[in-house]
Parts: C-alpha cells; structure tokens; sequence
C-alpha cells in the first residue's frame, strides 16, 4: 500500500509540473516584438504597409483590370465578355473582392504599426517619419475604397481577435474627414523629397499632392463639397512654391531613343523627347522625383527569387508574343500580352498633324512582327491614318535593361503622382476657385508646352491655350488630363467627380461599337472594344462590396445602390 | 488410358478393403470444457474414403474399422479442433473436442490494455491480417480499403507512395484534419507515414470507433483510433520465415483518344485559317496535296504507351522470432523495390525491426521495440503543376498530338514546335520524365521501451518510453530538359533541398488494478499519466542559374542562391487517464473512462480538456434462457456514449504571428525591403473541437459462431469545430481559426462473416460489411451560410468555385451550372445577311451561357439560368454533385480445397460523384488549345450533320463555373484483390527441414466495374473534407499481379 501512496505523490509532483511543461514558447521568430526591435525592424514593418499598393490586385491589376476601360482605352481581347475588364461582373467578382482584401490588410498592418509605434528603441525623429508614412498610407488607402465603394466599414486599431471583427459602414463624408486627418498630420512628419531621393516612400509634397488630389475628389461628385477646391489650390500652391519639383524636359539624344514611324515630318530623326523620356526612364529604373513625385516601385525578373514585379510593360504595352517557349525575344524586346488598346477618342484628342508628341508615345506606332522560326522581331510600321486599335504604349519592354526578362511581369515602376499632374489640378482648382487666371494658363499651357516638344517656360502659339472661360477651360483641363496623364490610373477617379462618367462611358461605347471594321481608319475589327462602355450604368459609379464581405460582417446589410 | 488405370486402382483398393475382416468401434463425443454431448460429429477412418460416420442425437456413434491394422479415426466438428485417435485394442472410444479458439476468444487491442472480444463494451473492428496481408502492396493502409465496416480509404491516385486518406464514420472537421490517431505499439502519432511500418510486421489492427473506445485518447480521439500493433517473439525454438514475391504492374486502364484522322480534323475545325502564326493545322497537315483522307492511313503516336511500362514489383521479407521462457525475440527485415508504372518513378523501402522482452524476474518485465525505415520515393507528382493545367504531365502525355511530324522528329522534340508555346506549356512527356528529378528520402527511426513491474499480485505498473526521429530530404533538379528549368525560363537550371524533419518523445505511466471481487464479479481499473513532446523543424536550400547542369546538386555552389525560411515548432502534451471494467458473470459489462489531456496548443487557461465516457454491455446468450441454445452462440447488446476531442491545430495558432515573407517585400530605392507583416491572426480563446457520440450495437453469433453478425448505429456530434472561418477582409485578414460550427455524422454499420462450407478438404468462408455514413453540416460561423471552395488545378479556374458545403446539407458537394447539353436550331431565329449567310440570333427567351448573346451558336454548351434572369452566371450556381457514398464496404471470401487457398476480395463505394475535370481539357478543349488532342469521345460532338449531339460543338464551350457535365457516378465495385496459393505437405517438408512452404499469385485491382469515364473511379487529387473527388492529372492507377513464396523453417 505504501507503494501506492508513492506513486500518487509522484503523479502529484507530475502534475504541478505540468504547467511548466505545457507553456511552450515558439522557437521561431512570431511575436510583433521580435521584429519591432529598432530602425531597420520598424522600417521592415513600414514595407510592409506599403507592400500591397505593389500587390497584383491593386497597382498591379489598375491598368489592365480596374482601369482598363475608361474613354482612353479598352480591353484588347473580344473573347472577354465578362469580368471588370468590360463592366460585366456581380458581387462576387475576385478581383474586387481582392482588391477589397488588399485594401484593408493595408490598412490593417498601417493600424498595427501606428498602434505599436513606439516599441522599438530608435531615434525619436526617424520614429516620426515612419509613423508619418503609415498614417498617410491608411489615409491613402481609405481614399482609394471611398472613392471605388462609397461608404466603407472605418477601421482605426488592428484586428487583435476573430472574434470581434463586425463593423458597419461609415458614411462616405466621415470616411473623407478621417483621410485628412490622417494626411494632414502625415504632412507634419514626413521628410521632404530631397531628404528621401527616391520615389517610392511618400514625402511631405507628395503628402500635399495627394492631399490635393483628395479635396478635388471631395469638391466633386458625389460630395460636392465645393469648398474644398480652395483647399486643393492651396495644396498644390504649397507643392508648387516648395522648389522641390519641375517638369521633366531633359532627354536623351542616344539614337537608341530614337522613334519609328513618327506621324509629324517635320520632328527631327532623334524623335525622343521629354515627356516619352519619363517613361523611359521608368524602364530603366532610373528616378527623377523632381517629375515622377511617387510611384509604385517594382523590382526585378523573379530569377533572383522575389515576386515585386508590376503589369507596365508586360500586361500592357506594345503586343509582342512569340510562340516558342525558350525564344530569344523574351529577353528583347521581351513578352507582352498587350492587354489594352487607346480608343479612338484618346486619338483624336491630340493635335491631328501629330504635333502633339505625346501621342506617339501613348498610342503605338508599330508593331512587332514576330518570326518564329528565325526568332526575330522586327517592328511594322502601323499606317498613320489608323485610329482604331493601337495599343496602348506609354510604357515599353524594349528600353528594360535587365536580362532576363520575365514573361509576365516587369520592374516598370507605376507612376502616382507626377508634377504634370500637380500643374493640371492647380490649374483646375484655381479655375474653379478665381476663374482662369493666368497662373491657371501657365499651369496647364506648361504641360502643353512640354507635350510639343517645346521649351516649358516659353510661351507658344501652338501649345497655348487662351482666351478660354471658366467652363472652357475646365473642358480643356479635362481633355489635358486625358492626353497628359491617360493610362496613369486617374481617368475613371476624375469622370467620376465631374459627374460624366455613365454619359462618357456610354457614348465611347457607342463610338466603339459602330467602330469601321476595315478600311485605313482601323487596325482590324474593333467594335468589341464598345463593349464595356456599352455596359455601363449608373450602378458602375461604385464597385459592390464583394459578397465575402457581406457574407461574413453582418452589419454591413446593404450594397451599394444597383448591386 | 491414366484415367482407366486410375479407376482400376481404386476399384482395386475397394475391394481389397471389403475383402478384409472388420470390427465395430462404439462411442460418445463431448464438449471437453462443458461436458456437452456432441451430435454430427463426422468421424472417418484416416486414409480411407469410406466408412464414415457421424454421432447421433445422443452424441453417441459406431463405425467399423479393419481388425488386421491399427486405424487412425478422425473426428471432425464445426467449430472444434478435429481429433485424431488410434485405434489399438479397445472398443469403446469415447472422445472429448476442444472447441477452436473462435473470435469471442480473440483478444482485442484498445487504448492501454487488452481486453476479449467478448467482453468488449465499445465498437471496435479488428482487421483480419491474414486477409489482408494477402494483396501485393507496400503499405497496409494500400489494402485497408472495404476491411472494415465504417473505415473508409481513399486513395489520391496510382502513384507509389501517394496519400491515403483515411476517415473513420465521416468526416467531423470542416476544415482541419480528419484522420485517425494511430497507435504504433503505444506510440501515439497523428500523421505518421504508413510506409514506415512493413505489412507483415503486424500482429493485428484493431480500431476503435465509438467514444467508449476512443475517449482514452481524450483530445485526439475524435477521428477514430487506428491501432497497430506488431509482432512479437514466441516461446520456442527459432522460427525463420522468408517471404518474396516478385511481380509486374501494369496501367489499369488507358484512355481512348482520336485518331490521326479524328484528330485533324478536329484541329481544322478548331482553326479552319488557312495561315497563320503560329502556323494552322491547314499549313501544318494539309501540305504537299495531302487530303484530310491521308490521316486514315496514318499510325498513331501512342504517348499513354510511351511513357508507362510494364513495371517491377519485388517485396522481400525475413524474420526469426522465437525465445525461452524469459527472453523473447523478433527480429525482421524486409526490402521493398515498387517501380511505377510511369517511366522515372519508383519507391523503395527498407525496414529492420527488433523486438525484445526480457522477464527479469517473476514480478519485474522489460522489453524494447524498435524499428528503422529508410524510404526513398522517386519521380514527379502529376496531380501538381506550375499554375497552369498545361503544365501538368499528364496533359502533354494524353493531349500530344498523335501524328507524327514529316519535318521533325516529334517523338525527339522537347517541345511541338507548332505549339503556341506562348500559352501552352506542354514539353514531350517523355522527355519531361525522364528527366525530372525528385526524390524524397526518409529515415525514420521508431523505439520504444517498458518496464513492467507487479507490485501486488493484482496490482501492475507499466512505465514506458518511446522516441521517434524522422528525417525527411526532398531534393529536386530541374536541369534543361525539364518545364522547370528550360533555357529562357528566368530561373535556368535549378534545384532545390528541403528538409523536413520531427523529433518525438513518449513517456506513459500506467497502473492497472486486475481484480476478481467475488465469484462473479472481475473489476479492472486502470489510471495513467503521459507526457509527449514533439518538435518538428525544416530548412533548405535552393539555388537557380545553374551554370553546371550535370554537377547536379555538387554545383549548388555556382548558381544564385534563393531565400529559404527555415522552420522550427514544439509541441507538448500532458495527460491523465483512467478506466473502470467491471464485469459481472460475463452478463453485465460496463466500462467508463475519463481523459485529460494538457495541450500546448492552446492558451494555458484553456490547456486542459476533459473526455468522459460510459458503456454497458449485456451478454444476454449468458442468460439462462439462452444458454442452452444450440442455435445462438454469442449474443451482446452494447450502449456507449462519450466525448472526445480533436486537436489538429497549428503549434501556435492562438498567437497572432508575424513574419517577413518574400512575397511581401517591397522595393525602396531598388532595394528589396521584406516586409514585416501579421500573417496570421491569433485567438486567444481557441480549445477542443469536441466529439460527442452514442453508439448502439449488438453482436451476434449463431451455431457456434460458424454465422456472426455486428450491427452499430451511431450519432456523433462535432461541435467548437476549429474552424478556420473566413473573415470579413475588411479585417485585414482572411481567415482565423474560431471553435464555431458544428457537423453531424449518423450510420449504420453492419458485419457478416460465415463458414459457408467446412468439410475435410474444402472450407470456404465469407466476410462481409457495408457502413452507411450521413454527414450534415448543422452550422458555420455566424450568419454563414455556405463555404466555398475552388481548386487551383488551372490558372483559369482557380478562382471559380468548385464545392460548397451548404448549412444542413453534407460537405464537399460539387457546385456549378447543372448543364443542360447544347443549343439547337430552335432556340435561335434565323436571318440571311448580306453575303447570304445564315445569321443565327439567341431568341430572346432563351437564356445565355454566360457570353455576349450575339455570339451564341447553335452547338454551344447550354446552361440552367436557375433564376431566370435571361444570364447565367454565378448566381446560378447550385449542388451539382455529392462527394460523400451513401455506403462502402468489402466482401471477402476464403477457399480452401487440400493445400490451396484462394482469396477474393471485392470492395466497393456507391453514390459518390467525381467532379472529372480531365473531361473538361480533354472532352471539348475548355482552355482552346490548338495541337491538343482529345478523348475520342469528344468525336460524338455536336456538327451540323450530328445536331441533336448534347456534347458541344469545337469551340462551343464557355465557362464562367464548372457544371454538371463534368460530375459524374464514382460508383465502383472493384475486384481488389485475388490471392491463389498452395500449401507443400508438411510431411514433405519435414524430411528437407522446412516448416511450411506457399507458393501463390496474387493480384491486386484486378476488374472495376464503374460508370466512370475517368481512368480511375479511387481518385482524390485535391484531398481535403471540402474538395473530395475531384479528378484531374491522375497518375494511373496500376493493375499488380506477383508470384510469391512464404517459407518457415
């Protein structure tokens, strides 16, 4: 017996250290603390925040999904009759649903790092910025679902627990309030763009454009919160007087720059200029802030492993598919599906005898006829009469340099916030604001002015606009938008808030639709290309809140109006 | 002429016989336990063929033997040894039997003991290893399928080495695991790999499934308890036993694809330009004035036959076990060589086992078993590829063109140069083979040790310790010839190591109280504490840009080494356990047991779960009444009821986890920046998913159990299912695992085995079961209705939904379109355009398919509008398909005729659906590829001349979901195994020094009888609870036929 009570004793003394026994702790690095050590883990955890913006379902689907079908262009594949590429799709389409997704774990990890700001040992300053950024990336993000969704759920703390993560709308207004203040007190923090000398983290007058940017969203539909047009003219007045930013008008006069089958005679052999050298440069991974305020940075060929690839060049751009798998021509000129064409509209807004260059660069010029036997690709002049089927060629594979390329994906960086763009909203705030002013001439008519081909500061005959009233001009600035900035994620935002997107929509539709089949106006058959337009109605101003999202948080009970 | 002489020699022996003198032996036959008279008892006199008898109702019997030798009589009963007597100079001989150990003497394995199968509370089903070591494979869960009633194996496809699900009665879990917990010589492991342990090691298989048996294992008892158990040494001389077969495999079924002719003209149908670029099939077939006539004349490229064999099987067993009163031993090796039947792969195994018990004193016991496996499995898994179905081997193999080229040597060329290589990734499936290298090695080491000491004459303590160490290398090579590392593919030449290894530790403390209380009364009481810690890691290697392809691994050096996150995790567990059996005069049997389980993987206020469970038995052929019975020899009832728990979660789920994934890298200033991100949400409240079942049963057995019968119906409720539920993204993640929901399996499980006949040569015996399961899903997270699920077999349908498992209806149905055939003339109105061609317009009360109206044609595939919105599309959607059978099971029979056995086995599963999604590559071209050939099936399609054809024209199909024409009946009933052997006379034997000799063929797979159009009715390609059935790129399922030896000596 005495035994026994032995035993009960030692299963006594198991026991009591069983607690210890049954805390594990994880062998592996999982806990937020041992990773928001100092500078560099906090700064990991920033990259985190701002890598969806690079995702495949945001900035990497924007110009060959959710932007693939404006007035500028459309989808270049008539097989495609459903989906968002063509305005024909339900609720539980992924790529809104993705979209959604990568939108809110932006937010999500932006809450996090704001809520643990201050758990790494670090320099108080350095802190600052880094917080700066994340709240201006919620902020970014929050701009980017109230403007595709309306009313959305306004989430401010990480999600801690599954167990309590229902939240209803907030009303589209209040989601706006809580974006400028975000951006606001980013605008505070953040280091300048000469203090950064890249493009891809956000400074204070990227802060200030893009806060900009928002008031004119806001002073438009369905808002119209006309006052904010004053704000926006004051943001962008601060950009422009900060001295940190000019139009790019240097290019290089490499004849390896050189055009092909330029429409206007007269543009000398070396047909390279400023505003195609922007691109350019964006394929060759070389930075000018002083022009290309921020962009989304992609980087690489996969081969060394990592997946920060983007669609410009790839998705989009001049087609170039040879049909052998190991062909040489991947690596130059290099694979492109050529997912999007101009429309004929976008055509016909330049200056018909081409003086305007940029639509030679936007809208291609040729195309790569490929030989699979021999593996070359020589490029066709396409026939200067041809309105109807270009491809959209803003960015283009052959200036990449690095070798080799990948198939689908390019390190093209995408470009957000441009001072063109800076220029364009002031002119249009201060239109709206004072009239036509004549800062608001030589805002618009620099960009013109860079568009020909001539010297910015100088005032052309050709460029210029004049003598405008206010609601001419603000149809000028809108059709300048078009031609300066199409292609750059912005065309459906701005139709939006000057309340024309269904009629714009609508009429390019038809345009398309009764598009010549054949005949030297047209590339081939291109009434397919009406299709989206066609689709759209009034229900197409916002995306649905994906069905994944109304399945599963129940306080959102309604969708939006038409879904 | 042999036929008259044989005749004249019996006529001969006849005669002889009569002509001698003869006297009368007198007698009574009893039972020598009860005393019982025996009546039909067959006596005969041994080497005669005449002169049998059998005792009367008395049980009492004369016979004449001859007088002028000694007669050897034979008496033989069912049910009981048979005896042989000499007959000397007695008269009267009067003869106790011994009834034969019959299975209500068979001693079960269950959780922490053993208990007599007749005094079992709980269901629990042993396999009858003799049967199963009958099939010619590697693994014995290969062979388990339709053994036993209510285990159900599922089985991914052919290919050697590959998954094997097993799920006892349903699937309780939505979205974590639902395989059983298996006991290895009380070692309890979660998901071992079966091929560690040789078949023919395995003394028996017992499995426990109702929570009588299984709540000893507390928190991972829900999913059934499989427990194995090896063999032991034998007090005696050495018993050497040699077993070897060698055999063929070869593939079960080949698909039928088009002719040259057929094929042709399909691709000119397909793309009826007459050039193009790439170049059409007019450029490609029709040059030179050759008609589309020419290709019946042209022979066919067989690519099915390029790429299989006819492969080697060789199995190789040794084993001594023997000892002495105090020392017992076995020791074991066994080889296993498995080619597959697909060129390049192959599995091999070697395994040693060592077995000791040592008896040290009267009170004190040790022992020790340990086993060593090392596998190697070779060659590339089909059922995956590189995101898009091209890529996958099975679609090149059956969708390579089958005419050869006059410009190139197809059957040479890595790729069809006429392909669109843009879209389509289909490399020459023999060269693609060939080359693939993928090996995974595993050395797993298994030992366990006790003691064993009895403290009081009823009183046991049992202390064991167990270790597992299990080292798994997978290591891959993608030289130039393979899809993966072709020149112009951004990573070159590649390879990769990845090591995935665990390490696990047991100890278990046992005391066991064995005491008879009174003359009726036993009670054994059990009580137990355990500890066991896991720790599992991994890491690698991976390197692209090989300049030095045939350095293979030895160049990893050269090329540009690629992130690898190495891994590490531990988990550990507590327990206390306890059992109560009592049993009163074998009548009344009641068990209760309680568990407590401490788990590691959870948050500590929710480390311990409780798992109580209760069983009566009540042996009513005990009863006076019916003990007299001739008729009834067992007759048990059986109620049990209990709780049992299922911890299959990650090591650190309840903690939201953050890491820097290279996929979340973001680039500031052209440097990569890992972002550091939360990649899973904890839970802080997470614990058990909790099992609650009732089980009933009765047992029966009639005419000394020659006929017995189980019966079991249960209910088992899963509630807390660690669901991983989706959350609403605008959480900023997509799921978390939450104890919400619940599911309910009900079934019917019944048992028959039978001694058909029983005569002196010719014994032939049946086993049959059936196990009816109805899975319900009662709930999912709140207010949530439906979970879908899509399968990422190709780019284009990944994000479709294949499955949905709908509140109240069972998981895993298929979900799409039901599909209605195709558009007829009628449904369209007719035009004539300018040219004078037919315009053919949609009328507009007929539905879409989902394209633009206008583009619709007569032959195009037509689909349900459920809601009657003119369009369809997702919302359209409904249950296509049911991946659950309404019932599986097994049928075995046993012949014995003198030295032959024969054992056939049949197995089957009804009323299941496959979702085949081969048929959608290879019936109709879904994806549109050009030089891609189809099932010859796809020849009935839809033309102007066949326009009452329901399967769609050349380029009719459109997407959008998947429908219900590519559901269909996996109903099977399968002639799984057939085993023919003969038995050497052991007298022969006796003078070379042999025990026993068999030699034998058997067969395994050798007839499906099945609707299915697939190649295979057993295929799981994406194996989880929501997604069964699904059918795409299968490796072929091999019909194995080996000659064999088994030697003792």
């Amino acid at each position: 017996m005495k035994k026994i009570y032995v035993l009960l004793v030692l299963v006594a003394i198991a026991s009591s250290s069983c607690k210890k026994f049954l805390d594990t702790q994880p062998t592996d690095k999982i806990a937020l603390e041992q990773y928001y050590t100092d500078e560099t883990g906090l700064t990991q955890a920033l990259a985190g925040v701002y890598d969806p913006l690079g995702s495949g379902n945001v900035y990497g689907n924007l110009p060959n999904g959710f932007e693939a079908c404006t007035d500028e262009g459309y989808y270049a594949r008539s097989g495609q009759v459903t989906g968002i590429q063509v305005f024909n799709f339900d609720p539980s389409n992924t790529n809104v649903t993705n979209l959604w997704t990568d939108l809110y774990t932006g937010i999500n990890r932006a809450n996090d790092l704001i809520a643990h700001i201050d758990v790494p040992q670090m320099d108080e300053g350095k802190r600052q910025i880094i917080l700066g950024e994340a709240l201006f990336l919620r902020g970014y993000y929050y701009f980017m679902l109230v403007t595709r969704f309306g009313d959305v759920p306004l989430r401010l703390a990480p999600t801690t627990s599954p167990n309590d993560v229902q939240l209803a709308r907030s009303k589209t207004a209040d989601v706006y309030a809580q974006i400028l203040k975000d951006m606001t007190t980013a605008e505070t923090k953040v280091a300048t763009s000469t203090a950064i000398g890249y493009p891809s983290r956000v400074s204070k007058t990227v802060v200030q454009g893009i806060l900009a940017r928002v008031c004119l969203q806001m002073a438009g539909y369905p808002l119209n919160d006309t006052g904010k047009y004053a704000d926006a003219l004051a943001w962008t007045k601060k950009v422009i007087s900060s001295g940190e930013h000019a139009l790019n008008t240097t290019f290089s006069t490499d004849a390896t720059f050189n055009g092909f089958n330029e429409t206007l005679p007269s543009v000398p052999a070396n047909s390279n200029n400023a505003y195609r050298q922007i691109f350019i440069n964006a394929a060759q991974e070389i930075y000018n802030t002083k022009e290309s305020m921020w962009e989304i940075e992609f980087k690489g060929n996969r081969a060394d492993g990592y997946l920060d690839l983007g669609p410009l060049g790839s998705q989009v751009g001049i087609t170039m598919t040879p049909s052998a798998a190991n062909s040489p021509l991947y690596s130059y000129p290099g694979y492109c599906y050529g997912f999007i064409k101009g429309t004929a509209r976008l055509f016909n807004k330049y200056d018909a005898t081409g003086k305007d260059l940029r639509r030679d660069w936007v809208l291609t010029t040729y195309t790569w006829t490929v030989n699979n036997t021999t593996n070359t690709a020589t490029k066709t002049a396409i026939a200067k009469t041809v309105q109807y089927g270009r491809d959209m060629a803003k960015w283009r594979r052959e200036y990449e340099l690095l070798t080799p390329k990948d198939k689908n994906q390019t390190g093209i960086n995408f470009p957000v916030l441009r001072y063109a763009d800076i220029l364009l909203m002031f002119a249009e705030a201060e239109n709206q604001v004072n009239g036509p002013t004549a800062d608001a001439y030589n805002a618009i008519n620099q960009v013109r002015r860079r568009g020909y081909g001539l010297p910015v500061a100088v005032a052309s005959v050709v460029a210029d606009l004049t003598g405008l009233n206010k609601a001419t001009f603000q149809q000028a600035i809108e059709d300048e938008r078009m031609r300066e900035l199409c292609f750059e994620g912005l065309r459906r935002m701005d139709l939006i808030r000057w309340n024309k997107f269904v009629s714009t929509m609508n009429s390019v539709g038809a345009e398309m639709g009764a598009a010549p089949t054949t005949g030297a106006l047209t590339s081939g058959n291109q009434q397919y290309g009406g299709l989206g337009g066609k689709n759209v109605t009034a229900r197409n101003l916002l995306f649905p809140i994906p069905s994944l999202e109304m399945s599963s948080n129940k306080l959102i009970t309604e969708n939006n109006p038409g879904w | 002429m042999r036929r008259i002489l044989l005749f004249s020699v019996f006529l001969l022996t006849v005669f002889s016989s009569s002509a001698q003198q003869s006297k009368i032996i007198t007698g009574t036959v009893t039972d020598q336990k009860t005393g019982e008279i025996l009546a039909g008892v067959s006596i005969s006199i041994k080497g005669t063929a005449k002169g049998g008898v059998t005792t009367r109702a008395q049980g009492d019997y004369s016979i004449n033997v001859p007088a002028d030798q000694p007669a050897v009589l034979v008496f033989r009963y069912v049910g009981y040894h048979a005896k042989e007597v000499t007959v000397n100079q007695q008269k009267i001989i009067n003869v106790t039997l011994v009834e034969q150990n019959n299975d209500l003497d068979q001693v079960v394995v269950v959780g922490y003991g053993t208990v007599a199968k007749k005094d079992l509370t709980g269901s629990v089903s042993s396999v009858k290893m003799s049967d199963l070591n009958k099939a010619p494979v590697r693994s014995f869960d290969e062979a388990l399928a339709g053994r036993v009633a209510g285990v159900q194996v599922t089985s991914a496809d052919g290919r050697p080495g590959s998954g094997v699900d097993i799920v006892i009665r349903g699937n309780n879990s939505v979205t974590q695991a639902n395989s059983p917990l298996y006991v290895v010589d009380g070692f309890l492991i979660e998901d071992p790999n079966n091929n560690v342990v040789n078949p023919s090691d395995i003394e028996s298989i017992d499995i426990l499934k109702d929570a009588s048996a299984t709540a000893i294992y507390g928190a991972r008892g829900a999913n059934g308890v499989v427990v194995i158990t090896t063999k032991k040494g034998k007090q005696g001389k050495p018993v050497f036993s040699f077993s070897s077969n060698i055999g063929v495999q070869r593939m079960a079924k080949k698909m039928d694809m088009m002719s040259p002719y057929e094929y042709v003209k399909y691709q000119l149908e397909l793309t009826p330009a007459l050039t193009g670029t790439p170049a059409t099939p007019t450029q490609i077939y029709l040059t030179d004035g050759k008609t589309l006539d020419y290709y019946n004349g042209v022979n066919p490229i067989d690519w099915q036959d390029l790429v299989s064999r006819t492969a080697l099987y060789n199995n190789n067993d040794f084993a001594v076990r023997g000892g002495t009163k105090k020392l017992k031993y076995s020791l074991s090796t066994s080889t296993v060589n498995q080619n597959g039947i697909l060129l390049n792969s192959n599995y091999q195994r070697y395994t040693g086992r060592a077995v000791i018990d040592y008896a040290i004193t009267d009170k004190l016991k040790v022992g020790i078993n340990a086993n060593y496996s090392h596998l190697k499995q070779k060659g590339i898994d089909p059922t995956r590829g590189e995101n898009g179905a091209t890529t996958n081997v099975m679609t090149s193999i059956l969708g390579m063109r089958p005419v050869p080229s006059e410009v190139f040597d197809l059957e040479d060329a890595f790729q069809d140069p006429d392909m669109n290589a843009g879209n389509d990734y289909r490399i020459n499936p023999v060269i693609s083979l060939q080359n693939a290298y993928n090996v995974t090695t595993t050395n797993n080491i298994t030992a366990n040790g006790y003691a064993e000491y009895a403290i009081l004459k009823d009183l046991k303590l049992r202390s064991s310790f167990g270790i597992i160490e299990n080292k798994a290398e997978n290591d891959v090579f993608n030289n130039t010839k393979t899809s993966a590392g072709r020149p112009g593919g951004v990573n070159g030449v590649n390879g990769k190591i990845t090591n995935n290894n665990y390490s696990n530790w047991l100890n278990e403390n046992t005391l066991t109280w064995d005491k008879k209380i009174s003359k009726k009364s036993k009670i054994n009481i059990l009580g137990g504490f355990t500890m066991q810690k896991r720790h599992t890691w991994s890491n690698g290697r991976s390197v692209t840009q090989l300049p030095n392809e045939d350095l293979m691994f030895d160049g990893f050096d050269q090329g540009v080494q690629q992130r690898v996150d190495p891994s590490a995790s531990d988990w550990t567990m507590a327990s206390f356990l306890g059992r109560i059996n009592y049993n009163y005069d074998s009548k009344y049997l009641f068990t209760a047991s309680y568990r407590a389980d401490g788990s590691s993987k959870f948050p500590s206020q929710n480390h311990w779960g409780y798992f109580p469970s209760a069983a009566i038995a009540w042996r009513f052929d005990q009863e006076n009444f019916l003990k007299k019975s001739k008729v009834l020899s067992e007759g048990k009832l059986r109620v049990s009821y209990g709780q049992t728990g299922n911890n299959r979660v990650g090591d650190f789920d309840y903690l939201t986890n953050y890491f820097n994934p290279i996929i979340n890298t973001y680039t500031f200033n052209n440097e990569y920046v890992p972002g550091v991100i939360p990649t899973k949400l904890g839970n802080s409240d997470l614990k058990w998913e909790t099992t609650e079942q009732v089980d009933a049963g009765i047992d029966l057995g009639f005419l000394k159990q020659r006929i017995t019968f189980s019966a079991d119906v249960y209910r088992k409720v899963t509630k807390d299912l660690l669901l991983n539920t989706q959350l609403p993204p605008s959480a900023g993640f997509g799921t978390a695992l939450k104890n919400i929901g619940s599911v309910e399996n009900r079934g019917l499980e019944l048992t028959l085995t039978t001694q058909n006949i029983v005569t002196k040569n010719f014994t032939w015996s049946t086993n049959a079961n059936i196990a009816f399961n109805r899975n319900k899903l009662i709930s999912l997270a709140e207010g949530q209705n439906t979970l879908e699920s899509t399968i990422n077999w190709d780019a284009a349908w990944r994000n479709v939904s294949a499955y949905v498992a709908e509140v109240g209806q069972p998981l895993g149905s298929m979900y799409g379109y039901e599909w209605l055939g195709t558009y007829k003339y009628a449904d369209f109105n007719t035009s004539v355009n300018g040219s004078g061609v037919t315009i053919y317009t949609l009328k507009p009360e007929v539905a879409t398919n989902g394209n633009t109206r206008a583009t619709i044609q007569p032959g195009d595939i037509k689909y349900k509008d459920q809601n009657g919105d003119g369009v369809v599309n997702a919302q359209d959607y409904v249950k296509t398909g049911n991946g659950l059978p309404a019932h599986t099971g097994g049928f075995s029979n046993n012949f014995t005729y003198k030295g032959f056995d024969l054992n056939i086995f049949f197995q089957w599963s009804y009323g299941n659906d496959l979702l085949n999604a081969n048929k959608m590559l290879f019936e109709g071209n879904s994806n549109g590829l050009g030089n891609f050939n189809q099932y010859a099936s796809y020849e009935n399609r839809w033309t102007p001349q066949n326009a009452e054809s329901e399967m769609f024209r050349t380029r009719g199909f459109f997407g959008g979901g998947y429908s219900s024409n590519y559901v269909e009946d996996g109903s099977y009933l399968r002639l799984k195994t057939v085993s023919l052997g003969y038995n050497l006379d052991p007298k022969l034997l006796k003078k070379v020094y042999l025990k026993t000799l068999r030699f034998f063929v058997s067969a395994q797979n050798l007839a499906t009888w099945t609707k299915y159009s697939g190649a295979d009715p057993e295929v799981n390609t994406y194996r989880s609870v929501l997604t069964p059935g699904f059918d795409f790129s299968a490796y072929p399922r091999a019909r194995t036929v080996v000659f064999g030896t088994n030697l003792t000596f």
